[in-house]
């Protein structure tokens, strides 16, 4: 990585401190939540790791075998992670363990469809080899 | 699957970078199979093999441990 992609890199990952700091700073001080702080801050915190991982702060440009399988494994990795995490959210935002007493449906649903999005996408994609 | 890309490369007094330049990938790709982190597409092992000057039998030999590959 040459020193300008270190500087930018850099500057990303301060940005995204901002972001996530004034978010904290409105939520601690005055229990405000501000829900454009914090869609920026993970958007700049996305730009920063797609930066440091492919040079490019969208994950673009020219990519090799190795790289495409890569982002193969991280894509299914991160299902998983994703999958998991909504539900830890879940529940955790609720404070409820019975699944009856939930109230936020459509975040429930969220996490229903992370059960069924990766088998109908691969019985889908299954029937081109058919 | 284990190879001998290194040994052929050296013989042919390439480095990684010239090899990997002269098959259209980075050199960390054939730095992971060297390494056998990752096992290359039928393509680039035919692509390192023509390079090299060698057959595919003579550069990869099957082994039940190996680099990934699984798309």
């Amino acid at each position: 990585m040459n020193r300008s992609k270190k500087i930018i890199g850099a500057l990303t990952f301060v940005a995204f401190t901002i972001f996530a700091g004034y978010s904290l700073y409105k939520w601690f001080r005055f229990g405000i939540i501000d829900g454009a702080s914090i869609f920026c801050s993970f958007l700049l915190l996305s730009y920063f790791f797609n930066w440091v991982t492919w040079g490019d702060h969208e994950g673009g440009g020219e990519k090799d075998e190795l790289d495409r399988h890569i982002q193969t494994q991280s894509a299914k990795i991160g299902y998983f992670i994703l999958m998991i995490l909504s539900g830890f959210i879940l529940f955790i935002s609720e404070g409820a363990s019975n699944l009856n007493d939930i109230e936020n449906y459509p975040l429930l649903i969220v996490v229903c469809l992370t059960f069924v999005t990766l088998p109908i996408t691969e019985f889908i994609y299954s029937r081109k080899f058919k | 699957m284990e190879n001998k890309i290194k040994e052929f490369r050296e013989k042919k007094d390439l480095s990684q970078g010239k090899l990997a330049e002269l098959c259209n990938v980075s050199r960390q790709t054939i730095n992971a199979i060297e390494n056998n982190k990752y096992d290359p597409s039928l393509q680039l092992a035919f692509s390192i093999a023509r390079v090299l000057g060698v057959s595919i039998e003579e550069l990869f030999m099957f082994s039940k441990s190996g680099g990934e590959r699984d798309e």
